[in-house]
């Protein structure tokens, strides 16, 4: 594929990518930007080629996973080089979460009580409208594990939710969002 | 995917997520941009000098592995057992020693008359302790009897241990 055909499918997909890419960093928006701009550079160098042996989404949301992996992995080990602050990071800026409604905010606590696998597959299958065998290609897992991650993660976090008293589907959209089907 | 249920609810949760998160994104253009300004810009110079590094710490091993491996060999040469050789090289080496001025303009040269040296001590006790192949050719089993010279009359007196001594006595009987 031309690189400037690449260009047009890339900027397609951009926002779906910009999201999996903060589901990856842990919904750190700096931390997302960096990561794929890293791939983009990775695409334009030549260490990341498509070969079209899968969907292109796929193969971009495998490369933004596994580069969000090294980042995070070359913070974790800066941070002990220097002795500074903690590896994890807030999970998110806080100007921001002063925005979300508190439904929202709850959710996303819901989600943060996931496995990393199970958030994944989650986010792959209900955010970015894969099936399963789609997202278990995007993690580098068999299908059946994606299955067993998918079905887990969802009673984990329906069970969370239901605790929280969160009515999900009714009250929680905000009225910007009413074109939401249920 | 078909969602159905608690799953649709879920959906709805995640579309509201995704409408969230695409507010916030960042152009495309800014970062493809960025990228490309990354990609044209030479290597940075912490990636240089850890090259330049990488390559000092190479030679240096290189070089500190040579002289192990040339100070091992003299430390061979050195085990020899010294009444093997019995060299003028010895009492080359215990000649007095030059004045502290002299000795660091000599050294290089006194190294090399050293590794000379220790060739010829080397070339000198090995071809010492040479034997021939064919040497072991040269023993047999009747290498003492070859080697010594008989005795006058030997060979009548060993007949006479052989001979019967009545006879001898009679012989004497009759010559009387």
């Amino acid at each position: 594929m031309e690189i400037s055909e690449l260009k047009a499918e890339l900027e397609k997909l951009h926002h779906a990518s910009f999201g999996w890419a903060l589901n990856c960093c842990r919904h750190n928006r700096s931390e997302a930007e960096e990561v794929l701009q890293t791939v983009y550079l990775k695409i334009l160098q030549g260490k990341a080629i498509y070969r079209g042996e899968s969907k292109l989404q796929t193969w971009l949301f495998a490369v933004i996973r596994k580069t969000a992996a090294t980042e995070h992995r070359k913070q974790v080990l800066r941070s002990l080089i220097t002795l500074g602050s903690p590896a994890e990071k807030s999970s998110s800026e806080p100007e921001l979460e002063l925005e979300w409604s508190e439904l929202q905010r709850r959710f996303r606590q819901a989600l943060a009580g996931l496995s990393k696998r199970q958030r994944e597959t989650l986010h792959l299958v209900f955010y970015q409208d894969l099936s399963v065998a789609e997202a278990a290609a995007v993690m580098n897992i068999s299908i059946g594990s994606a299955r067993r991650h998918y079905e887990r993660g969802k009673k984990r976090l329906r069970e969370s939710l239901d605790r929280e008293g969160v009515d999900y589907g009714i009250q929680w959209r905000r009225k910007e969002n009413s074109g939401v089907v249920l | 995917m078909e969602f159905s249920g608690d799953e649709k609810r879920i959906q709805a949760l995640f579309s509201e997520l995704s409408l969230e998160d695409q507010t916030r994104a960042p152009r495309f253009e800014k970062l493809w941009l960025r990228a490309e300004a990354s990609a044209s810009a030479p290597a940075p110079l912490v990636t240089r000098l850890v090259l330049v590094a990488t390559v000092v710490i190479v030679t240096m091993s290189f070089v500190a592995v040579h002289s192990w491996l040339s100070s091992s060999q003299s430390q061979q040469v050195a085990n020899i057992p010294a009444q093997i050789i019995p060299t003028t090289a010895g009492l080359r080496l215990q000649h007095s020693e030059p004045s502290t001025a002299s000795r660091n303009v000599a050294r290089p040269r006194r190294f090399a008359r050293r590794q000379t040296d220790r060739t010829a001590i080397t070339q000198a006790a090995m071809l010492s302790n040479w034997q021939s192949p064919t040497n072991i050719l040269l023993n047999s089993p009747t290498v003492s009897v070859l080697g010594s010279l008989p005795q006058l009359n030997q060979s009548a007196r060993d007949l006479e241990q052989f001979l019967p001594k009545k006879n001898n006595e009679l012989l004497k009987e009759s010559k009387q």
